[in-house]
C-alpha cells in the first residue's frame, strides 16, 4: 500500500500496466515490484523446483524470487524493471496461474527431490532416458520461456574511455566522482539503478541535517554540469577484464515502451586508467523454517520501498535480525505510521531503549504461516513461544560487501571475523580500489570519506591533484553485528531461486561434497540467475559449521563476469545479418547487380557467381554458356580482389628470390612470372604472379584469401628475417581495379582500349607494361587463368566501374560478355590450374607437380624443411586429373578415391578430390584431386566414393591439364 | 586488452594480429642440421608466466615483440621486432 | 572515342547524411602517394621535397599546399601534391589515392557515433 507523504515520487504522473492480465496502477519512477506492493500484491512468482508461492525479497538486482516476463524478455527482475504506460508483465513457472499452480505438487514431493536427486534416479529402465525422462525434465526445468516468434532484441555496442571509472553512485561513489570530477579527470560514474544515490535514497538518516536525497541531487547537479564527467545511470558494470577494460550493460530503453529508433540495451566496453569500486553491500536473509513466504523480505528492502518509493510492504510488520541495522526498519516503519508488531533480535544483549514497539532480544522466528501471503509468524525466545500476526517479516542477517568485481581477475576475498564479512582482496585488480560498504565500511560518514580517499589515490596515480574534501555531516555509528544463526527445523531456504535448503547443504557434506565448489555444484546453490547474491555467504557459514571448520578456511567459489545476466543480443549487437562482417565490394559491383548476377562471398569480398541471360533458369545453364563464350569468343571478369603488392627497392629481386621458391632475379623488365610461396615448414602457402614493371619495381599478386597474410609475411621478412634488404612493400589491392579479358578475341578487345602495341611479337604471353587504358594511366598483363589467350587490365580504382561497363559492352559486340566465378572455376579446372582447394595447407610443391620450381641453389622460406625425406616420398598423394569413365559420371569435391577392387574403407583410401565441375568443353564431369603415386598411375581406373552424397563413380586418372596441354591457345 | 605499439601508442588488441612465439626471430641457416629446423618450426615452450610473442600492428604494418604474462595477462612491454632481432 | 568516368568510393551511399547531432560527408582526398626512402637516401628525399623535415610518428606536416602524413616507420603519405620529379630514384613511390575513402564526421554526436564503431 502507498504511504501518504513518503517516497521520492509523490505527485509523479500515474502509469497503468498489467500483470498476469490484471490491470494495476503505479507512478513514474516505480519499479514493477514497488508498484505491485503499492497495490497490495505480494504474490509475484513460483519457485523453481518446488513451485512454492513467492513474493519479492529485495529492492535490487540481487532479487531471487520476483522474476517475470516483460515484453517477451523472460527472467526480468521486477525490482529492476521500471513500469511504463501499457506495459504487459507475466509471471513465470506457474500453470495455470500464480494462485493455483499444478506443479505445486512438487512441494509435497520435497522429501524425494532434494539436492542431487537426479544423480540417483532416472536410471531405469535405460530406454526411458531419451524417450521419457529427458523430454519431461526439459519441459519441467528452466525458468521463464523464450518467445520464438519474438524478433531479436534491438541492441548496440559501444566503447568509452576515461581516466577514472567510478562504479556505483551511493555515498562512496558520489563522493569519489565529485573528487575526481573537480580535479579535472575524465570521469565516468555508472550505477545500475535508474536513479543515482544508492542507499542514500533508501535511508532517512540526515546528511548535513537534511533528507539524504537532497545532497544526492546537489551533487548530481554539479556533476552533470562538468564536461569531463559522464553520468551513466541504469548501467551495470558487469565485468572486470584485462588491461583496464570493463564491460557494462546499459538499459537504454527497457524502462519505456519499445521504439524503433532506440536500442533496448547497449553493451559497453569501458577502458579506464583507474577505477573505484563503490558497489555497496547486499543484505543477507536468515534461514528459519518457511522463511520464503510472500511477505518475508530483507529489512533494508522494506526501508527502501518505504523511503524511496513511499510504499509499505504491509500493515503489520515484524522485524527479525542479528544486528543493529535491522532496528532502523522497525524505527522507520513505526515513524511512517505502520504497526510494528515486534522487533525480534537473536542477540540476547540487544536493546532499543524507549522503543515504541515490543522488542524481543535473544529470540528467533521458528515458523511462518500463510501460503499465498504471510499472515502469522511464530517467535521462540526466553519468554517462551508466541504467535504474532504480521503481513511483512523484515529479515536481516547482516550485510555482505559486493566484492564480485574485485575478484573477477581470479583473486579470492578475505574473511573478516569482526565484520562477519568477506572483504575484497587487496590488489585483486591492480588498477582498481574499493571504497565504502564494498570495502566493509558500514557508516555513511565512513563511506563518504572512503570514496573521497579512494578517488584521491587514483588521481595521485594519474598525476592529478585531489581537491580538498567537501563532505556533508553524516551518521557514523557502525551497526553492531551478531553471529550468523540457523533456526533449526524444516524448509529453511538459503538459495531462494534454486530452492536450496539448509538440509541440502548438510546432505552435500554427508555425501562427501565438502569443498565449497563441490557443494555448489551438488546442490546448485548459487547457480541461478542471481548467482547466489543473497545466499552464498549464509551457505558458506552453514557449510563451515557442518564441516567444523572456520569460514576463512571454507572460502568462496570463483567469481566470474558477468555480475548480472547480459543478453547475448547485447554482446553480439550489430553482428547480425549484414552487420556480421564488413563487406568489400569491387568497382563492378553495381554493374553486376544490374545484370542480375547473384553475388557470392569470397572472404569479405562479394563476387558475381554468374550472369543469367533471359531464358536461363539454372546456374549451370549460365555457367556452361559463359565457359563456352570464353573459349570461343571473349569474356570479361573482375579480378580486383586478388592481393596486389608493390615492391620497390635496390633489393627487390633479392626479396622475391627469398620469399618465392623459384627465381625472380632473372625476370626481365616487362615480363611476368608465376611464383610459388612456401611456408617455413615446406608446404605451399600461396601462389600468384609477379610482374617486373621497371628496374627495381615489381608488382606481386596473391590469391584473394591470402592477401593479408602475404602482406604480413612480407613485412615479417623485411623487418625481421632480412633487415639487410633495402626494399619497401606496399599493398595496392584497393588502388587498382583489375579485369581479366579472356578468349580468342581478347586481343581485339584490349587493343581497342589500350594505347600500346599488343601484337604477339611486341607483347607475347607473360609480358607486362604500363600503358594508357582509355587515356588514363594503366597496366596490362598478358596472363591467363582460363587457358585462353588473355590479358589483365588495371586502372586506378576510380575508373573501375566505368571501364568494366565499357569492356563488357565491347565484349558483347564481339560475341562475348561478362563471366562469373562459376565459369572462372570451370575454365581453370579444365586447364588443371590450382587454387587453395589444391594448395590447402598440407600440400607441397612436390605434391602439385612443381618440385622443379624449387630452386636448389638459393635459400628461400621453406627451402630447408621442403627437403625433408617425408615430403619427397614417392608414396605421397600427388595432383592428378579425374575423368569419369561413363559420360554421365558424377564427380564431387571431397569424395575419396580407392583402387577399383578395394572396398571403400578408411584404410583403403588412396586419395581425395579437391575440385570438380561439369565441363561443357569436354562434355563430361572433371575433377582434380590427390592420389597416392598419382603421376605414375595415369590411365588407371579408380573408384570415387562420396559416402555423404551417395555418389560412386569409376574414374580414369589423367594429367591434370585436360585441355590444350601444350598451351597453344595461351600463346596464340 | 591493451597493447602499446612503439610508434602508435596504446591500442586495443583488435588492431593486432598475433603470430606466435618470438622463436620465429631466430631463423637457422639454410644448411643447419634438421634438428635446428625442427625446433625452429615446431618446438615451443608453453610457460605459465612470462613469454615473448610476435605481434603485428595492422594499421602501421610493423612487427613487435610483446612480453606478456600468460597467468596474470599483464603486458610487460613491447619492442620493435627489428631491434629484438639484432 | 568514349572516355572513362571517375566514380567516388561513396557512390550510391547517399552522402552527405545528417541524422540527429551527426553529419557525414564525403571528401575527395585527391591524389596521394606512399613514400618510403631507400636506405641512406633520407637526406636526398628531404632535399627533393624542398628541405622539408620528414614527419615523426603520428605527425602531419604541411608541404606547400599538400601534406606529409606519417603512416609507418620509414614511410609517409604525400597528399594533395604530386611527388617531385626524380623522387622514385631515392624512395619507393606508390600511388595510394584510389585506395582511400575519406569522409568527415562532425557535429555534437560525432564522438558518440565513433564510440559505436571502434575502440578508443
Amino acid at each position: 500500500m502507498r504511504v501518504a507523504g513518503k517516497g521520492l515520487y509523490q505527485g509523479a504522473p500515474p502509469v497503468s500496466f498489467r500483470f498476469d492480465g490484471v490491470a494495476w496502477h503505479g507512478v513514474e519512477g516505480d519499479t514493477l515490484a514497488s508498484a505491485l506492493l503499492g497495490e497490495g500484491v505480494r504474490l509475484m512468482g513460483r519457485s523453481f523446483k518446488y513451485h512454492r508461492p513467492r513474493g519479492v525479497l529485495s529492492a535490487g538486482s540481487e532479487e531471487p524470487n520476483a522474476l517475470v516476463c516483460v515484453d517477451g524478455v523472460p527472467n526480468t527482475r521486477a525490482t529492476m524493471q521500471e513500469i511504463w504506460e501499457g506495459m504487459e508483465a507475466t509471471s513465470q513457472n506457474a500453470r495455470p496461474s500464480l494462485r493455483f499452480d499444478v506443479l505445486a505438487v512438487n512441494d509435497w514431493l520435497a522429501p524425494f527431490i532434494g539436492a542431487g536427486f537426479y544423480y540417483k534416479t532416472f536410471m531405469w529402465p535405460r530406454s526411458f532416458w531419451e524417450r521419457v525422462y529427458e523430454p519431461l525434465i526439459r519441459r519441467a526445468a528452466g525458468l521463464g520461456r523464450l518467445d520464438p516468434s519474438a524478433g531479436p532484441l534491438l541492441c548496440e555496442k559501444a566503447w568509452a574511455f576515461c581516466d577514472v571509472l567510478v562504479i556505483g553512485a551511493g555515498p562512496a561513489g558520489l563522493s569519489a566522482a565529485l573528487a575526481a570530477g573537480r580535479a579535472g579527470a575524465r570521469v565516468i560514474l555508472a550505477d545500475e539503478g535508474a536513479r543515482m544515490g544508492g542507499r542514500l535514497l533508501a535511508e532517512t538518516d540526515p546528511l548535513d541535517g537534511q533528507p539524504p536525497h537532497l545532497w544526492v541531487e546537489r551533487v548530481l547537479a554539479e556533476l552533470v554540469q562538468m564536461p569531463n564527467v559522464r553520468l551513466m545511470p541504469r548501467t551495470t558494470v558487469t565485468g572486470v577484464h584485462d588491461g583496464g577494460t570493463f564491460a557494462a550493460l546499459e538499459r537504454v530503453s527497457l524502462h519505456r515502451a519499445p521504439r524503433a529508433d532506440l536500442p533496448r540495451e547497449c553493451f559497453w566496453r569501458i577502458v579506464a586508467r583507474r577505477a573505484v569500486l563503490c558497489a555497496g553491500a547486499i543484505e543477507r536473509p536468515l534461514p528459519f523454517p518457511d522463511n520464503d513466504r510472500p511477505g518475508v523480505m530483507l529489512a533494508g528492502a522494506v526501508r527502501a520501498y518505504l523511503n524511496h518509493w513511499g510504499v509499505a510492504a504491509g500493515r503489520r510488520v515484524v522485524v527479525f535480525g542479528n544486528n543493529d541495522d535491522a532496528h532502523r526498519t522497525a524505527r522507520d516503519c513505526h515513524a511512517a505510521g505502520l504497526t510494528v508488531a515486534a522487533l525480534v533480535d537473536s542477540r540476547p544483549e540487544a536493546a532499543m531503549p524507549g522503543a515504541p514497539f515490543p522488542v524481543l532480544p535473544g529470540a528467533r522466528i521458528a515458523g511462518t504461516r500463510g501460503r499465498l501471503g504471510l499472515s502469522r509468524v511464530t517467535v521462540e525466545g526466553p519468554q517462551g513461544r508466541q504467535e504474532i500476526e504480521a503481513d511483512v517479516l523484515a529479515v536481516s542477517g547482516g550485510w555482505s560487501p559486493s566484492v564480485h568485481l574485485a575478484c573477477h581477475l581470479g583473486a579470492r576475498p578475505v574473511w573478516d571475523d569482526r565484520l562477519q564479512a568477506f572483504l575484497p582482496p587487496p590488489g585483486g585488480v591492480p588498477w582498481m580500489t574499493v571504497a565504502g560498504a564494498a570495502a566493509g565500511e558500514f557508516t555513511t560518514a565512513g563511506c563518504l570519506r572512503d570514496g573521497w580517499r579512494a578517488a584521491s589515490a587514483a588521481l595521485a596515480d594519474l598525476g592529478l591533484r585531489a581537491p580538498d574534501p567537501d563532505l556533508p555531516e553524516a551518521e557514523g555509528q557502525a551497526p553492531a553485528q551478531g553471529p550468523f544463526i540457523v533456526v533449526e527445523g524444516r524448509r529453511q531456504f538459503v538459495d531462494f531461486q534454486n530452492d536450496v535448503t539448509v538440509k541440502d547443504i548438510r546432505l552435500a557434506v554427508q555425501e562427501g561434497f565438502c569443498s565449497v565448489e563441490h557443494m555448489k555444484r551438488y546442490t546448485t546453490l548459487g547457480m541461478a540467475t542471481d548467482q547466489g547474491k543473497t545466499g552464498n555467504v549464509p551457505a558458506i557459514a552453514i557449510l563451515s559449521e557442518a564441516l567444523g571448520s572456520p569460514v576463512a578456511a571454507t572460502g568462496t567459489t570463483t567469481f566470474r563476469p558477468p555480475y548480472t545476466p547480459v543478453s547475448i543480443g547485447a554482446m553480439g549487437a550489430g553482428g547480425q545479418g549484414m552487420g556480421f562482417a564488413p563487406r568489400r565490394l569491387t568497382t563492378s559491383h553495381a554493374a553486376c547487380l544490374d545484370r542480375g548476377a547473384p553475388m557470392i562471398e569470397a572472404g569479405l569480398w562479394y563476387r558475381p557467381g554468374y550472369f543469367p541471360r533471359p531464358g536461363e533458369t539454372t546456374w549451370r545453364q549460365s555457367c556452361d554458356r559463359e565457359v563456352t563464350m570464353v573459349r570461343q569468343a571473349v569474356g570479361v571478369a573482375d579480378v580486383s580482389t586478388l592481393g596486389k603488392i608493390d615492391i620497390q627497392g635496390p633489393d627487390a629481386a633479392a626479396l622475391l628470390d627469398f620469399v618465392y621458391c623459384n627465381t625472380f632475379s632473372t625476370l626481365p623488365v616487362g615480363r611476368v612470372r608465376y611464383g610459388l610461396m612456401l611456408r617455413e615448414d615446406g608446404h605451399v602457402m600461396d601462389d600468384g604472379t609477379t610482374a617486373r614493371l621497371g628496374g627495381n619495381r615489381y608488382i606481386m599478386t596473391t590469391t584473394t584469401a591470402a592477401a593479408g597474410q602475404v602482406m604480413r609475411h612480407l613485412d615479417f621478412v623485411t623487418q625481421v628475417l632480412r633487415p639487410d634488404l633495402d626494399v619497401h612493400c606496399v599493398s595496392v589491392t584497393e588502388q587498382w581495379a583489375q579485369f581479366s579479358v579472356a578468349g580468342p578475341r581478347s586481343r581485339d578487345l584490349v587493343q581497342a582500349v589500350v594505347d600500346a602495341d599488343l601484337s604477339d611479337a611486341a607483347f607475347p604471353y607473360m609480358a607486362c607494361a604500363e600503358a594508357p587504358v582509355m587515356g588514363v594511366p594503366g597496366r596490362v598483363f598478358r596472363i591467363s587463368f582460363s587457358g585462353e589467350r588473355a590479358y589483365e587490365l588495371a586502372v586506378p580504382a576510380r575508373y573501375g566501374a566505368s571501364l568494366y561497363r565499357l569492356l563488357v559492352a565491347y565484349a558483347e559486340s564481339l560475341g562475348g560478355g561478362p563471366y562469373g566465378m562459376e565459369a572462372l572455376n570451370v575454365l581453370r579446372i579444365e586447364k588443371g590450374y590450382i587454387t587453395h582447394a589444391e594448395i590447402h595447407g598440407r600440400t607441397t610443391a612436390f605434391d602439385i607437380g612443381m618440385e622443379r620450381m624449387v630452386s636448389k641453389t638459393k635459400d628461400c622460406i621453406g627451402w630447408a624443411a621442403s627437403r625433408r625425406p617425408g615430403l619427397l616420398e614417392a608414396d605421397r598423394e600427388q595432383l592428378v586429373g579425374l575423368r569419369p569413365v561413363a559420360q554421365d559420371g558424377v564427380i564431387t569435391a571431397g569424395a575419396h578415391l580407392y583402387r577399383r577392387e578395394d572396398p571403400a574403407t578408411r584404410l583403403n583410401g588412396q586419395g581425395y578430390v579437391t575440385s570438380a565441375c561439369w565441363s561443357p568443353t569436354l562434355g563430361r564431369a572433371l575433377g582434380l584431386g590427390f592420389l597416392r603415386r598419382g603421376r605414375e598411375r595415369h590411365g588407371e581406373v579408380v573408384r570415387l566414393v562420396d559416402a555423404m552424397r551417395g555418389v560412386e563413380t569409376l574414374c580414369e586418372v589423367t594429367d591434370p591439364v585436360f585441355l590444350d596441354p601444350k598451351g597453344e591457345r595461351l600463346r596464340g | 586488452m591493451r597493447v602499446t605499439c612503439p610508434w602508435c601508442g596504446e591500442r586495443d588488441r583488435r588492431e593486432f594480429t598475433v603470430q606466435g612465439d618470438e622463436t620465429a626471430l631466430r631463423r637457422p641457416h639454410r644448411d643447419a642440421p634438421p634438428e635446428d629446423w625442427h625446433a625452429y618450426i615446431h618446438l615451443r615452450d608453453n610457460p605459465a608466466g612470462r613469454l615473448r610473442e610476435m605481434w603485428y600492428h595492422d594499421p602501421c604494418g610493423t612487427w613487435i615483440v610483446v612480453e606478456r604474462d600468460t597467468v596474470t595477462h599483464a603486458v610487460h612491454g613491447t619492442t620493435p621486432a627489428r631491434e629484438a632481432a639484432r | 572515342m568514349a572516355r572513362l568516368i571517375a566514380t567516388s568510393p561513396f557512390e550510391g551511399l547517399s552522402l552527405p547524411l545528417a541524422i540527429g547531432g551527426a553529419r557525414l560527408s564525403a571528401v575527395d582526398p585527391g591524389p596521394a602517394w606512399s613514400v618510403a626512402p631507400f636506405r641512406g637516401h633520407e637526406a636526398a628525399v628531404s632535399r627533393l621535397l624542398g628541405g622539408a623535415m620528414l614527419p615523426d610518428p603520428g605527425q602531419v606536416l604541411a608541404w606547400g599546399e599538400g601534406r606529409m602524413i606519417w603512416v609507418a616507420p620509414g614511410r609517409f603519405l604525400l597528399a594533395g601534391r604530386p611527388p617531385p620529379e626524380g623522387l622514385s630514384a631515392h624512395a619507393s613511390v606508390v600511388e595510394q589515392g584510389d585506395g582511400l575513402a575519406v569522409a568527415v564526421l562532425e557535429g555534437s554526436a560525432a564522438q558518440d557515433v565513433l564510440a559505436r564503431l571502434r575502440p578508443p
